[in-house]
This record gives structure tokens, C-alpha cells and sequence, in this order.
């Protein structure tokens, strides 16, 4: 049993649980906070999700939330699933381990999923129609089945949109090889809205192309204003801009504007200056966001680095390889817990003039067990 | 730091994610990266870690009450924290784009021009193959 403290990684901790078989034990969750120690709502959903897709599983929580047993059971997925993500965290938070583990059910994924669509503490939505999954599709050379659709939006506080995602199974995965950043060739996005005036779309795109339009004319953003059922139940308004080069990488940056979901949340937004919410400049923000992921280099942006280090640890048992920019708190503990789960270490190699780094290793070879023999 | 590969791997896995005896014990060659939380490796946001340290200091006797959603957002960028925010998104701190709203963004501008296609082909092409 592999032992661990506290809430950070909590996500991926389990998924690694459940793709390598070995049993967890989490402790010491917040048991530094006074007022409210041990698992919140969304990691309690999230466990429930866990039971939903696999057979098996067993969950361990003792009084007071801030310790887990975990004994990973098999993953089963299925058609027709769904799963209410309530609102404490976007469905990203959801949709980011459901797109490793749907790859090794017993049948291929389905699932709705109702909640938040984009806020400012998860990947919306967006990102991951436009950037994770064609990423994923490139990478593992998954053909087809590979599918996300937005059905309505829904932004913070309360929710209310609703996602479908349709994930592919694999008997195992092939090698990862990305190692060309290219030069950014064009700019495309998304900017959204719900229940505000449609022309708030319009704004945040006058704000990014402002910053944009003096390295590259190619820039063009979608503008998807939403009003009626399809807007959720609270109002809000973003955008995500994805840079693709020449190579086919896709770095992605959003921002978007961020309702206060609880009282405590008010006071620093306060200080942080209420200006960033013009449309305006959420639109700068998300430029020059997006400036800063091409500055910082690697054919993935900060927020996949992660998510592109776990699939080559997965993978076979040759080298997979990636160009990276400089390692974000997120992937360095991703690294460490690969090492841990999978016993895979990574050589990392830096590249001097540009500051990118060359990540290698050997994968664990982890081939889809509950997939039916056919 | 991330000069030399080899700092660069005691950094990442000096230290274990796991809480086993080997993990606590084992990180004597880590001690260089000890303090890796301040190194800022990678990080966009330079303020991400303020979150515990300032919590003991002797004049909390009136201090303001900091929601525990907030202060996990603020360890999010802090490696050694165990609860830390669990989120891949790259959170930009207060001041992180500061450098490309203020007078040097035309510097940063033009340093970025040679990753657009707009810019120099030759340039790009040395980049790429740089290893």
C-alpha cells in the first residue's frame, strides 16, 4: 500500500491507483485546517464517479474525512453513464481523469456530465474540445470516438451546464514521440457567453486580437453568445485562445471571469482589482496568457504538461519523448508520483539556447486488462 | 536552476510523493532542492506561496479570517505543500503578466517574433533543432 498526505494531486493519485492496482492510503487531508479539515464535496464526487465507472473499488473514510483507503477495483465504464458535478469545481476537474481512465474500460465511455463549464480554477470546457483531445487523438493516434459536446453552458456560481463525453477504449497505448514545437502558424478561439449582452463576445475578442494582431493577422476567435437553456443558471463570459504552429501543437490560454462562489472568495478578488473583469481585458489577459505558454515553449502548454507526461509513462515499453517548457508545480509532482506508482523516472535534459527540456523515458507498459478478449 | 540536467532531476525527484519510510528518509540528495518550493520552477505566478509561513507570525491576533478555498488556491504554486490546490491549470498569479502589460512588453514582443511564422524562418529552424 502506497501512502500519501494530504489533498494535494488527489485526482491522479486515484487514477493511478486504479491503473496500476495497487491499494492507497491518503492521510492528514487538510488536517491542518481548523475550521473545515478533510475531503470537501467535490473529492467525495469525485469518489462517487470512481464507483460509477469501476467494479469492485473499495472507499475508506474515516470520522472526520481526512484519511482515505483506497483498493482500486476494475475499470468497467459503460454507455449512458451521467454524473452531477455539483458546483463546487468545473467539470474539467472531472473530465481531465476521465480521459485516462475511459481508455482502459471494459467498454468505451459515455458519460454526461452536468456542473460548471468553465470557471477560472479548471480547464474549461473549450480547452478541452479544442485542445486535449486533438492532442490525445495526435499523440495516441486514436482514430475516432474521441468526442466532447457541449450541450449547455454553465458558469459559476450555479452551474447548470451540461457536457457529453465519449472516450474510446485501447488494448494498450502506442509511443509517444512530440518533439517539434514548429512556429505558431495561426490563432483561433473561443469566446463565450451566458445570459450577458451577446456583444461581450465581441469585446473580448477586440481585447485579444489588440495584443495579437502585432505578431500575426491570422487570428480569429469564435464568439458562441448563449442565452435561454443552453446558458446554465448563472451569468459569465470568458475566452480561450489556442496557438497551433506549423508542427500541429496546440498551446492553449483562457481566462474568463470569475463570479465569487462564496462569501470568502469576495474580499481578494477585491484586491486583485475588479478592472480584470471587463471584457476587455479578459481578452488581453488570455493574450497575453497565451504569449507567455509560446514564450515558455514545449509542443504542450503548462496546463498539459501533466496529463502528456502520464500518457508516456503509460505507454510501451520504448522511448517516448517530449519537448517541454519549464516543468510546472502540477507536472513535477505528476513526475514524482509516476515514479512512485509506475516506477518510471523520466531523463530530463535541458535544452541551454531555448530553455525547453527534452523529457524521456521508458514506458510501463500498462495494456487495458478488463478489455474483452475478442 | 534547470541549467544542468542533473539539478534539474534532483529537483523533480529529490523529493517522493509518497509518505513511505524511503520517502521520508531518502531525499539526503535532495537537500539542494530542499527549499525547491521557492525556486519557482517553472512557475508563471511569482506570489504563490505565501499561504502557510505568514499564518505564525506573532502579530495574528487580529488577522484577517482567510477562506480555506483561498489559501489552498495560494499553495496551488507551492511543491512541498500537501494541500496544495489539485488543478493543472496554470493559475496566473496578482503580478505574473505584469511584465507584458508594463513598459517591456515590446521587448518581450519582439524577443516572441521568431516563434510566429511572421518572424525568421532560419532562427525557428535553429530552435528546432537545437537538442
Amino acid at each position: 500500500m502506497l501512502r500519501f498526505k494530504g489533498c494535494q494531486h488527489f485526482r491522479q493519485r486515484l487514477v493511478c491507483s486504479t491503473l496500476s492496482g495497487r491499494p492507497i492510503r491518503i492521510d492528514d487531508i487538510r488536517a491542518a485546517d481548523p475550521e473545515s479539515p478533510g475531503l470537501r464535496d467535490f473529492e467525495a464526487s469525485f469518489l462517487r464517479l470512481l464507483e460509477k465507472l469501476t467494479n469492485g473499488c473499495v472507499v475508506e473514510i474515516n470520522e472526520t474525512g481526512t484519511s482515505l483507503r483506497y483498493r482500486p477495483g476494475v475499470v468497467v465504464c459503460g454507455m449512458g453513464l451521467s454524473h452531477d458535478c455539483g458546483t463546487s469545481r468545473g467539470i474539467g476537474y472531472f473530465l481531465e481523469p476521465l480521459l485516462v481512465l475511459g481508455l482502459y474500460g471494459k467498454k468505451a465511455l459515455s458519460i454526461t456530465l452536468k456542473g460548471i463549464t468553465n470557471d477560472s480554477t479548471d480547464p474549461g470546457v473549450d480547452t478541452f474540445r479544442t485542445v486535449t483531445l486533438p492532442l490525445m487523438r495526435k499523440a495516441l493516434g486514436l482514430e475516432d470516438g474521441l468526442e466532447l459536446r457541449v450541450v449547455s453552458r454553465g458558469a459559476a456560481p450555479g452551474g447548470g451546464g451540461e457536457v457529453v463525453l465519449r472516450v474510446p477504449l485501447v488494448k494498450e497505448l502506442g509511443p509517444i514521440k512530440l518533439v517539434d514545437e514548429g512556429m505558431v502558424k495561426r490563432i483561433r478561439g473561443v469566446a463565450f457567453s451566458m445570459k450577458v449582452s451577446p456583444q461581450i463576445t465581441n469585446r473580448m475578442v477586440d481585447g485579444a486580437r489588440g495584443v495579437l494582431n502585432s505578431l500575426l493577422a491570422d487570428v480569429y476567435v469564435f464568439t458562441d453568445a448563449t442565452s435561454g437553456a443552453a446558458s446554465g443558471k448563472s451569468p459569465g463570459y470568458g475566452i480561450t485562445l489556442v496557438a497551433e504552429t506549423t508542427s500541429g501543437c496546440l498551446i492553449s490560454a483562457e481566462a474568463c471571469h470569475s463570479a465569487p462562489r462564496s462569501q470568502e472568495d469576495v474580499a481578494p478578488q477585491r484586491d486583485a482589482g475588479s478592472a480584470q473583469q471587463v471584457p476587455e481585458d479578459i481578452g488581453t489577459t488570455a493574450a497575453h496568457l497565451l504569449l507567455e505558454e509560446v514564450r515558455r515553449g514545449g509542443v504542450v502548454d503548462g496546463s498539459h504538461q501533466g496529463l502528456m507526461l502520464l500518457l508516456c509513462a503509460l505507454g510501451p515499453e520504448e522511448a517516448n519523448s517530449l519537448r517541454l517548457g519549464p516543468l510546472t508545480p502540477h507536472a513535477v509532482r505528476t513526475l514524482r508520483h509516476i515514479r512512485d506508482f509506475f516506477g518510471v523516472t523520466f531523463s530530463l535534459r535541458t535544452e541551454r539556447t531555448s530553455n525547453t527540456l527534452f523529457a524521456t523515458c521508458v514506458g510501463a507498459n500498462v495494456r487495458n486488462v478488463s478489455r474483452r478478449v475478442t | 536552476l534547470s541549467t544542468r540536467s542533473t539539478d534539474l532531476a534532483a529537483f523533480v525527484y529529490g523529493k517522493r510523493a509518497v509518505v513511505d519510510a524511503v520517502g521520508e528518509e531518502s531525499d539526503d540528495f535532495g537537500d539542494g532542492g530542499g527549499d525547491g518550493g521557492d525556486r519557482g520552477l517553472g512557475e508563471v505566478d511569482g506570489g504563490g506561496r505565501g499561504g502557510e509561513g505568514s499564518e505564525d507570525s506573532d502579530d495574528d491576533f487580529f488577522r484577517l479570517k482567510q477562506g480555506s478555498a483561498v489559501a489552498e488556491r495560494g499553495r496551488a504554486g507551492n511543491l512541498e505543500a500537501v494541500d496544495a490546490l489539485d488543478t493543472c491549470r496554470v493559475i496566473p498569479g496578482p503580478d505574473s503578466l505584469a511584465a507584458w502589460r508594463g513598459d517591456g512588453s515590446a521587448a518581450l514582443l519582439a524577443a516572441l517574433r521568431n516563434r510566429f511564422v511572421t518572424g525568421d524562418w532560419g532562427e525557428g529552424q535553429r530552435r528546432a533543432e537545437a537538442r
